[in-house]
């Protein structure tokens, strides 16, 4: 991809495993506990950790101390990032579209 | 991003050549840099559970997505597994006729629903995640 910016690759990398897709499922109602999320899913906990600091490195979740608990979050630059790189995309897509459709098509006179 | 994005532009020839070069000349339209490798060649299946692939000059064949609605000159609709990884999205295009113009219009979203007969249970499956996390994201956000 040229220019895509880092974070959104990140965030598209990170959101293809259905694994990570899952964890951003079970933390869509709120922030959870590593444990709690781990319990949900078919994997051993390191594995959940090391698909946490993936989605954390792409900013889809966040890390955040409350009392003393440890809980993950979801976060919107990630996935802001993730809607802007496509955005871009079409634009300059049916831009080039535009112009190869208009350069070969002649009227009948 | 569970909004679906939209655009539009409009373009100087009736639909059928818009259809035409949308499809048959997607290799070069597509934005150049947007393959796996710079010398592949994109093509899209022109049925109905048609390939939307990447043909590497290697021989290999990289499945991106696959054709459910083929009707041409006026609709198009395939799934797109964008950004190497994330996906499957949904790419809907309708190609409108304006006196001597087309209007192509560009519905992108997440499979999420409206999982017609094309759909095989395959596709379902892989979808699923996907629909859900976007769609419930978003009502975290807004609570």
């Amino acid at each position: 991809m040229p220019a895509a910016p880092a974070l959104a690759e990140d965030a598209l990398e990170a959101l293809g495993n259905p694994i990570r897709r899952q964890i951003l499922t079970i933390l869509a109602p709120g922030p959870c506990p590593v444990g709690e999320i781990a319990a949900q899913l078919p994997v051993s906990r390191p594995a959940v950790s090391k698909h946490l600091r993936l989605l954390q490195n792409a900013e889809l979740v966040a890390f955040e101390r409350s009392g003393n608990r440890n809980l993950f979050r979801l976060e919107a630059a990630g996935f802001d990032a993730a809607k802007m790189w496509l955005e871009a995309f079409w634009d300059e897509a049916l831009a080039r579209f535009a112009l190869v459709a208009e350069n070969t098509w002649t009227p009948k006179p | 991003m569970s909004e679906p994005l939209r655009r539009t532009v409009t373009v100087r020839c009736p639909p059928e050549h818009a259809f035409e070069v949308f499809t048959a000349r997607l290799d070069l339209w597509w934005p150049r840099g947007h393959r796996k490798h710079p010398q592949s060649k994109l093509l899209i299946e022109g049925h109905q559970g048609g390939r939307f692939f990447e043909a590497v000059p290697t021989g290999e064949e990289r499945l991106l997505g696959e054709v459910l609605r083929w009707q041409p000159p006026t609709r198009l609709t395939y799934t797109w597994v964008p950004g190497g990884g994330v996906g499957p999205t949904e790419v809907d295009i309708s190609f409108v006729a304006d006196g001597e113009y087309t209007r192509v219009e560009v519905v992108h979203a997440e499979a999420d629903s409206g999982l017609g007969e094309a759909w095989n249970e395959r596709i379902k499956k892989f979808t699923w995640a996907w629909g859900e996390v976007l769609p419930a994201f978003v009502a975290y956000l807004e609570e």
